[in-house]
């Protein structure tokens, strides 16, 4: 008796401390929600919100990292009234952010103050008004700039005395994150190697108005918490101007948040809108998957001939728009789309394989796929086990880089997919300075990683040549918002009013080559077929 | 009397078995059943090793699933890497995951042998941890991804369900390895000492028998139990990282150790295959439930939950002793 009451002593504690060491090793790797996106107001005050130097002088080579005006924590229910800095300045239209409403009660008044350069007034308080309060205090162009639009339902807007954070004479910091681990077999060293790359070229050639570029990167590990951990970093610590995300809708979704609410201009590759839409900061510098859908299903119809879909997406929240986006577009095309549905993120091999069987039982021709190159390539695989090879094809970012074709191949097929990127068969006829500047500073040939943030890299270079010498967040804002078309021959065209965040026109569309092991682009900058 | 109850738990194990089996192909869930079985066996491996510690040393070994990972490592390291020959590849990598075993043993279960069973089971946790981040800073980060060595894939094909070569590899490692240890715990005189040491280390000590000696010959077992599975598995998976087995194993594992019976061998085998096929039924199965559809990784999901009920109802297991 007294032994098999240590039995299953043992096995009880066993189970206990197994499932506690395995939720640390994985760092709840497991789907965290979207409730994991947002930090709440009691955590960004826990952190710390940096009280405000913003309008100090910007002189000599230091990086301003006083944290800015436009970092303070916001709160729902905190006063301090409507911003008024600048020359003009919109009301609140109501709608407080996300992370606000979560917190109501948390008072987080009398934070920022400063003279900013030009006509900027001290914003007493740091309010958090909702919609878009935004006001440029006298930002950057010599102050009395228009304030932007509000966004409907936006966050508390950078306002106030002029932020320069991140921003110095000679350079300027900005903050990367990406899943180099947990998404995809990226090599370790992809992303260190082709982050720098324009920037040094942009460099020799003067740089931004004599700035040269700082990035600061990090592994998100494909999990949103860590996301808003790295970027809350980036942020708070390293003091960069503004945070690019690279992939991975949860992690987009959950650190474009919290930019929102410190004020720090946010960019990714669109993803999902779902979460996104109405965050003041927030910008897609390619196609979202929902403006990608219409030329995908105009492809299957007119060019594939096919008419049996199956719709396979990763089990996130932030996805579920996306899938009635796809699902309604392709009903109204006439599809039949014969099987819906979700796989976990860390989908297991069972999972997998039942998913591969199921889709091959429904006779799908076409699977429309919107998951990690992870659990594609193994779901493919799987496909292929079951002698199920279907015409994969999906939005997205990520699964149409070369390591897919590399580690999926013959699997995966002629699997397509959409990117805002080309790959490299097209690149020195698009853009023929990448592969001679990346011979140049990291002496071989550029690999699609690369292309990807070289292609990322020039739009926002060019978005911070538009926001002029005297650079602030303010600026920045105001020259996304100002209607410019952003062009790079890499990345479709973009352009953003005060309302418009998913403002690219098109996108490539790219093809596995199982050949050659890689992608290539069959549709360059295309808006449908 | 003994005998009979074991007879009586096989016989109850068995009929649950039937039952659920029936009541699957009946509910038109034969896919789902064929898949569990073929992908409960890589959990069934990795419980025979589980088990075969808890039986020797009444330890629960949370470092059983990086001693497979490391033997993958080696593998893929010599034999995609450097080119060694499969054959010779594959030895070597065995002989890693046994050395891993062994040197666990050495500096720290023999040191903490008199330790309470807690501290024993927390400090192989730290060799998982450990070798999960000797991995990292060896493979680095990445995925890596593998072809199964045997290429064919439609074998068999079950209820519609093609089963490839290196699955049924898999489920007759697993049957083979379960029948041998048993016989071995049995009938061999070895087998027998190291159930004597379990139960009475100072009498056996006395008989004249190395308890040091049984301890790392166990342990060296057990890490070639891991390292067998580690390599018969991640070609199935498709792909492997750190911490490979204890991520994708482990608790499926633990779970099927625990349903068979910690102290059984057969039993190891048995949960495996029902832990397997529950999570099959719970992917396919809630797929048209309203409120389980929602439900993400619906298979991670049946494993606690399975593990919570047998806990509960019979933490001896399905094929254990209760005494």
């Amino acid at each position: 008796m007294r032994r098999r009451s240590a039995h299953v002593a043992v096995a009880r504690g066993s189970a206990i401390a197994l499932a506690l060491l395995l939720a640390a090793a994985c760092g709840q790797k497991a789907g965290v929600g979207d409730r994991a996106a947002a930090p709440s107001a009691a955590d960004q005050a826990a952190a710390g919100a940096p009280v405000s130097q913003a309008g100090t002088p910007n002189g000599g080579e230091t990086i301003d990292t006083s944290g800015g005006s436009g970092t303070a924590a916001p709160a729902a229910g905190s006063t301090g009234g409507a911003s008024t800095g600048g020359a003009s300045s919109t009301p609140a239209t109501g709608g407080a952010s996300p992370a606000a409403r979560s917190s109501a009660g948390s008072a987080a008044s009398g934070g920022s103050q400063g003279a900013a350069g030009g006509a900027g007034t001290a914003n007493g308080g740091r309010t958090p008004t909702s919609a878009g309060g935004s006001s440029s205090g006298g930002a950057g162009n010599g102050g009395g700039t228009a304030a932007p639009a509000p966004v409907p339902g936006g966050a508390p807007a950078p306002a106030g005395p002029v932020d320069r954070t991140g921003v110095s004479d000679t350079k300027i910091r900005i903050g990367i994150h990406a899943p180099i681990t947990g998404a995809a077999p990226f090599p370790q060293n992809a992303f260190d190697k082709g982050k720098d790359v324009y920037w040094k070229f942009l460099a020799e050639k003067g740089g931004i108005f004599g700035r040269n570029v700082e990035i600061v990167f990090r592994d998100d590990q494909f999990n949103p918490s860590r996301a808003v951990q790295v970027c809350r970093e980036m942020v708070e610590q390293e003091k960069v101007f503004i945070l690019l995300g690279a992939a991975g809708s949860e992690q987009i979704t959950a650190c474009a948040r919290y930019a929102n609410s410190m004020g720090v201009p946010y960019l990714s590759a669109g993803v999902n809108e779902d979460g996104l839409t109405g965050l003041r900061t927030y910008f897609a510098t390619s196609q979202t998957y929902h403006q990608q859908h219409s030329a995908l299903v105009s492809y299957i119809t007119t060019k594939l001939k096919k008419t049996k879909l199956a719709i396979v997406l990763n089990n996130t929240p932030a996805l579920n728009e996306t899938q009635q986006s796809i699902t309604k577009l392709a009903q109204a095309a006439g599809l039949n789309i014969v099987r819906q549905s979700r796989i976990g993120k860390n989908a297991s091999d069972s999972e997998l394989l039942s998913e591969a069987n199921a889709l091959r039982t429904s006779g799908a021709e076409v699977v429309y796929l919107l998951t990690s190159p992870v659990n594609f390539i193994k779901l493919a695989t799987n496909g292929q086990a079951q002698a199920y090879s279907p015409i994969y094809m999906g939005p997205g970012i990520t699964n149409g880089l070369n390591i897919v074709a590399e580690a999926g191949c013959p699997a995966i097929g002629p699997a397509k997919f959409f990117s805002p990127f080309p790959q490299l068969d097209v690149i020195d006829q698009l853009d023929p300075d990448y592969q001679k500047s990346y011979q140049k500073y990291n002496g071989g040939k550029g690999d699609d990683i690369g292309l990807a943030e070289w292609g990322l890299s020039k739009v926002i270079g060019s978005m911070l040549q538009a926001a002029g010498k005297d650079l602030s967040r303010q600026s920045f804002l105001t020259a996304l918002e100002s209607g410019k078309e952003f062009t790079t021959n890499v990345y479709p065209i973009v352009s953003y009013s005060g309302a418009v965040r998913f403002g690219a026109k098109s996108a490539h569309l790219l093809e596995a080559d199982c050949n050659s092991r890689s992608f290539k682009t069959i549709a360059q900058f295309t808006t449908g077929f | 009397m003994p005998n009979l109850l074991a007879s009586r738990s096989a016989l109850v194990a068995t009929a649950i078995a039937v039952v659920v089996a029936a009541l699957m192909a009946a509910s038109g869930q034969k896919q789902a059943l064929v898949i569990g079985v073929i992908t409960g066996a890589g959990y069934g491996l990795v419980a025979l090793g589980l088990v075969l510690i808890y039986k020797s040393s009444g330890v629960f070994n949370f470092a059983q699933g990086e001693f497979g990972t490391v033997a993958v490592y080696t593998l893929f390291r010599l034999h995609d890497k450097i080119g060694v020959p499969l054959l010779l590849a594959m030895l070597i990598g065995l002989a890693a995951s046994m050395a891993l075993a062994l040197a666990t043993e050495r500096a720290v279960i023999r040191p903490l042998f008199d330790a309470p069973r807690v501290t024993l089971l927390v400090a192989t946790a730290g060799v998982a941890l450990l070798a999960i981040s000797l991995e990292l800073w060896l493979g680095e980060a990445r995925l890596r991804f593998i072809q199964p060595a045997l290429g064919r894939l439609d074998r068999i094909s079950l209820f519609g369900v093609q089963v490839s070569d290196q699955r049924l590899l898999v489920l007759a490692a697993l049957l083979m390895l379960a029948v041998l240890l048993g016989l071995f715990f049995s009938r061999t005189n070895l087998g027998l000492a190291i159930l004597g040491v379990s139960q009475e280390p100072v009498a056996t000590e006395l008989m004249g028998i190395s308890v040091r000696r049984l301890s790392s010959f166990t342990w060296a077992l057990t890490g070639l139990l891991a390292g067998i599975a580690g390599m018969l598995t991640a070609p199935v998976v498709g792909s492997f990282g750190p911490g490979f087995l204890t991520f994708n194993a482990l608790i499926p594992g633990f779970t099927a150790a625990v349903l068979g019976g910690m102290t059984s061998l057969p039993g190891a085998f048995v949960g495996g295959v029902i832990v397997g096929v529950a999570q099959s039924f719970a992917v396919s199965g809630f797929q048209d439930v309203p409120f389980l559809k929602e439900i993400p990784g619906p298979g991670a999901v049946m494993v606690f939950v399975i593990l919570v009920v047998v806990l509960a109802i019979r933490p001896q297991g399905l094929l254990g002793k209760a005494s």
